[in-house]
């Protein structure tokens, strides 16, 4: 096979002309505003929209950058407006059990106007009670119960008095109860005197005495049954009041939400409570409850206080979700989704010391904003999140949204905290993430599937041509549209697309890589705006790309300053068998450049092991030493049918002190080996790029366009000679999109790119000489690379064969 | 202001015996002291009935706290009417001190009535504590020493539950001499209260009534208080105290002459109204 010539200029790079596109600037043409070229996505989003059943939430998957959040917002915003508004929803005091807050559910903005009119409600009730407790009315009854309870004492006591004062018996208040003792003359008898008493009378007093004892006592008793009836008559009163003056403002407010039977029967629980518990309101309106004063300080001890704030708040409405403002569904991105910013949270205040909270301290989270819509999150930034990834699918399952501290969810928590009523959930959860995020939560998390039944996959590149070469210039302008940029002429808009197959490494497609095409358009727009232009022309995305370049490779200007002063050695000149100039690719954050490095082979006796040097440091990546191996094969298939391999050959990277993957370099391993083997000596003006298979056949690789500029660029510092080149895979040559500078070198004959299809092609390229075929014997021409190789291979079986068996080596002639 | 010597108050008796409860009504005699500047003078009297009949051995005692009969001895009764002495006493002083008044106590033996109308006569006014302390519950009953104002004593206030937290001050006005000093008395403890005064003329006609309006008027005035007034005509005594029942905080001031009072005491009045009542003599 004859070696491959180098290619055309024209080859190297497959470049717009403006003059195709049809118009002199964005300006003049429709922004696409739809993503571009996400069918698939679309119609999977369509899909998932419009299936309404469990499980058909979504998983956008993609690389990072090509605008899936953008897009899938866009749609859903686009359905949702379409779709009806969400309830509002506001927790309220839960009478019979007030650990549990109640929630409600109230149509589309109507839970703030609930809540103002429960705060006027006991604002008002403040002033009308009291009031009512003050009035006339209520003191005249309250006294008339009053006098009740004094007039039956006292009747009991004066009628009781007034019995005892006609048997002559005083009734005595002693220091802790009562006494009846006998008087004459409006005096108690002193002893002398009684006893003077004949024993007769002294008896009959005794006995009326104890009589009375009895008859004192029964009155007393009587005392306890007339305060309970007191009390009860009092709380009645109270009771009657506090309804009249409750059931006014109530009935009002039970008119007006007389649709929803929830808050009704909440209404009822509210007056039933405020009638029980009047006694809250007749402090003075103007003074607000004892609570914690805003210097720190505190009014009343703190079972006043806890009991005091608690009197009103609990009548308020804590609205959590007020969709009054939306215009259809919701859609929620929650940028930070942690467990409480997810499912809400119950706060906590400091009081006394301790943490004390009630229902108006819940907040709700992303989930309740989405509910009745979509929300959109983060897969990585959930998955992240402590508790986060499992309380959304325990949400998703049990189709409720439960506000519950992760502690008290793992049973960690002893103190008693409030259990929010769950809110029923109806939301469609679309989570945002990398292709392996997806394929590794299918593969690993069984619920995944179950609950997240849409993929929503991104493509990130089109195909260049036809369509697109319409679609990316809107494209373009929608960018520009959004973002307000200046208008791009037809020239920046040419290189925009030539950047978008470059960063798609490939002359046929274009790259839809939202972040990287929206960060070149801005800062184009940049620059134009630098030189006060009011359109921005190739020149200014030249400039944006050259300074993309400048702020990012400082590293690579390093290296190869350490190269040109010796210190990493690299030939660009000259021969030298066994060694020869791969090139591999460095990716430093979003910037890669090609580094050329020196590959050296050796060969030696041995047993067929080929040693990997990288692989036996632990520097080599798998993919390394699968190339290895693969070159091994590569041998064994040629040139080992018929005997052993009686070798020891090692490969190394020279000068590589981090760690090597990918099999890119097995093509120019095993030229290296060659060379070592034959000893024809390689031209070290020329490097090499691509992968090899078994059979000698070359293959594509990625990073070409990055690897040839690498050589290039030494190149041309030393002075490009005419010599020097790139051997590249032919399959890599559709990716080519190669810089002007050396497009141009490759016009002018002084810089090649070799396209080669089999390591003998390459071989002859990089050593002048034929690789060989076989003849009809199998033997290789003898002056060909895999003659010599034969050659060397069978030497080296003789002296392995001799050293193993010495005496038949001395015996034979 | 400037009072008249003849209703000036240099002497108050603070009276109590044991059924007294002393802790809040003492507070509220020192009070008053200190703001009209005048002595107090403590007197507890241990009851000479309630002693004898401890000495009397088939009497028993009922236990009001506790209910059911149980001995009563002398020796118990004194010990208990020795320390609630002390503890009186010990109030007193402190209280007195801290106000810096000019005081003193003494305890005396006897009928209570009698021993606080014979203390009395040295006092320009008399304040006794109307009821007893609890008796369970809410109850209580009229105290003994409440009984000294049913004795021709001095002008008496008498103390409903040991408060005087006055924020009115309200007098029964009749045009008579006491009616004045009643005002007078009234408006000094207004003053100093910072209360306010108000002043209920009665009269039979309307020609008597501005009359004596004019005259309360003119006191008032002359005493620099300012002064509400109300005509009430010929109320009874049931309207009166109804006024002094909206009345929060209202203290009911009266001369003993009242020809509303019909000739009644303050202890029978103090069981018709349900605040505080001056009884001036």
């Amino acid at each position: 096979m004859a070696p491959p010539k180098p290619l055309a200029a024209n080859a190297l790079a497959r470049r717009t002309d403006p003059s195709s596109l049809g118009f002199g600037t964005t300006a003049e043409i429709e922004p696409l505003n739809d993503a571009l070229g996400q069918d698939r996505a679309i119609e999977a989003i369509e899909f998932g929209i419009g299936m309404r059943q469990e499980g058909y939430n979504m998983f956008a998957l993609g690389p990072t950058g090509i605008g899936k959040h953008r897009m899938v917002r866009l749609l859903l915003e686009r359905q949702a407006a379409a779709e009806p508004i969400a309830p509002d929803w506001c927790y309220v005091h839960n009478f019979a059990d007030p650990h549990k807050p109640r929630v409600l559910s109230l149509p589309p903005g109507r839970a703030r106007p609930f809540r103002a009119d429960m705060d006027q409600l006991i604002g008002e009730l403040r002033i009308t009670l009291p009031a009512a407790f003050e009035s006339e009315d209520y003191r005249t009854q309250r006294q008339a119960i009053e006098d009740k309870m004094k007039e039956l004492q006292e009747a009991a006591f004066t009628e009781f008095q007034k019995k005892a004062e006609s048997r002559n018996v005083m009734l005595i208040r002693t220091p802790t109860g009562l006494a009846l003792a006998p008087t004459h003359g409006g005096e108690v008898l002193s002893p002398e005197d009684f006893n003077k008493l004949p024993e007769a009378q002294q008896e009959a007093v005794r006995t009326e005495i104890d009589a009375l004892q009895e008859e004192l006592q029964g009155v007393l008793q009587k005392m306890p049954q007339w305060e309970r009836e007191h009390r009860t008559q009092v709380r009645d009163l109270n009771r009657r009041i506090a309804q009249f003056a409750i059931a006014h403002p109530i009935d009002d407010l039970k008119r007006r939400y007389a649709d929803l039977p929830d808050l009704l029967a909440h209404l009822d629980a509210v007056q039933n409570d405020m009638v029980e518990n009047a006694r809250d309101f007749l402090r003075s309106p103007e003074a607000p409850p004892p609570s914690i004063m805003p210097q720190g300080t505190m009014s009343g001890t703190p079972e006043e206080v806890l009991a005091a704030a608690a009197a009103f708040t609990r009548y308020k409405a804590n609205v959590i979700i007020d969709n009054s403002g939306l215009k259809g569904a919701p859609v929620i991105y929650e940028d930070n989704p942690t467990h409480p910013n997810l499912f809400g949270k119950i706060e906590h205040r400091a009081l006394f010391g301790a943490l004390v909270t009630d229902f108006n301290l819940i907040l709700s989270g992303a989930l309740h904003r989405a509910n009745g819509g979509y929300l959109i999150v983060d897969a990585r930034k959930v998955l992240m999140q402590p508790f986060g990834w499992e309380e959304l699918k325990h949400a998703l399952r049990s189709r409720e949204i439960r506000i519950e501290p992760p502690g008290q969810a793992l049973g960690l928590m002893g103190t008693v905290s409030l259990e929010p009523q769950p809110i029923p959930l109806n939301v469609k959860v679309l989570l945002l993430g990398e292709r392996q995020l997806y394929y590794l939560l299918a593969a690993y998390d069984p619920e995944f599937n179950e609950l997240f039944k849409v993929p929503v996959d991104f493509e990130d590149r089109i195909v260049r041509g036809g369509n697109s070469t319409t679609l990316f210039p809107r494209f373009v302008a929608g960018l520009i549209e959004s973002d307000k940029l200046r208008p791009f002429d037809r020239s920046a808009v040419a290189w925009v697309m030539d950047r978008a197959a470059r960063l798609a490494e490939d002359s046929e497609r274009l790259s839809t890589q939202l972040q990287s095409v929206g960060a070149l358009l801005r800062e184009a727009d940049y620059w134009a705006g630098q030189r006060n232009a009011t359109v921005v022309t190739s020149a200014d995305v030249d400039k944006a790309i050259a300074a993309q370049i400048r702020r990012s490779d400082r590293m690579r200007e390093r290296l190869q300053e350490e190269v040109e002063r010796g210190t990493i050695l690299i030939d660009t000149d000259g021969v030298h068998a066994g060694q020869i100039n791969g090139l591999s690719v460095i990716q430093l954050g979003d910037y890669s450049f090609g580094r050329p490095s020196r590959i050296t082979a050796s060969v030696a006796l041995g047993k067929g092991e080929l040693v990997d040097i990288e692989r036996e440091v632990a520097l080599g990546g798998p993919l390394h030493s699968k190339g290895v191996l693969i070159l091994q094969g590569f041998l064994l298939q040629r040139y080992g049918t018929d005997r052993p391999l009686s070798l020891k050959a090692s490969l190394v990277f020279e000068q590589s002190y981090g760690g090597v993957d990918g099999d890119s370099a097995s093509s120019t391993e095993l030229y290296a080996l060659l060379s070592a083997l034959s000893g024809a000596p390689i031209s070290q003006s020329l490097a090499v790029t691509g992968s090899v298979n078994q059979h000698g056949g070359v293959q594509a690789i990625g990073g070409v366009n990055e690897k040839i500029e690498g050589f290039f660029d030494l190149c041309k510092m030393r002075g490009l000679t005419g010599r020097q080149g790139v051997l590249i895979p032919a399959s890599n040559v559709k990716h080519l999109m190669l810089r002007d500078d050396i497009v141009e070198a490759a016009s002018k004959g002084q810089f090649s790119i070799y396209p080669i299809e089999t390591i003998d092609q390459g071989i002859e390229v990089l050593t002048g000489i034929p690789a060989g075929d076989r003849d009809g014997q199998g033997r290789y021409p003898q002056d060909s690379i895999n003659g010599r190789v034969q050659a060397q291979l069978d030497a080296l079986a003789e002296a392995a064969r001799r050293f193993a068996h010495p005496d038949r080596m001395e015996t034979t002639p | 202001m400037a009072l008249s010597d003849e209703f000036r108050i240099r002497r108050i008796l603070y009276a109590l015996d044991a059924a007294t409860d002393a802790s809040d009504s003492l507070e509220a005699a020192a009070e008053i002291a200190e703001r009209l500047n005048a002595e107090l003078i403590g007197l507890f009297v241990e009851d000479v009935n309630l002693l004898r009949s401890a000495a009397l051995p088939f009497v028993r005692e009922i236990n009001l706290g506790l209910g059911g009969w149980r001995e009563f001895s002398p020796a118990n009764v004194e010990r208990d009417l020795r320390s609630r002495a002390a503890r009186a006493q010990q109030q007193l002083e402190e209280s007195a001190r801290r106000r810096r008044l000019t005081f003193s106590f003494r305890v005396a033996r006897g009928d209570v009535g009698r021993e606080v109308a014979a203390a009395a006569e040295e006092a320009d006014l008399v304040i006794l504590e109307g009821m007893t302390r609890p008796m369970g519950g809410s109850i209580r009953i009229s105290s003994s020493a409440r009984t000294a104002a049913r004795q021709n004593v001095r002008t008496v206030l008498v103390l409903r539950k040991g408060h005087l937290n006055a924020r009115q001050f309200m007098v029964v006005y009749e045009g008579t001499e006491q009616s004045d000093k009643a005002l007078s008395i009234a408006a000094r403890l207004a003053d100093t209260a910072g209360a306010s005064l108000r002043v209920l003329i009665i009269a039979a006609d309307s020609q008597s009534a501005e009359a004596y309006q004019k005259r309360a008027r003119d006191s008032v005035a002359r005493l620099g208080v300012g002064a509400a007034f109300e005509v009430l005509g010929e109320p009874t005594l049931i309207d009166v105290c109804r006024f002094a029942r909206r009345a929060r905080d209202a203290v009911l001031v009266i001369g003993a002459d009242s020809a509303l009072a019909g000739g009644a005491s303050a202890d029978e009045l103090m069981d018709r109204i349900a605040c505080p009542l001056i009884y001036v003599r």
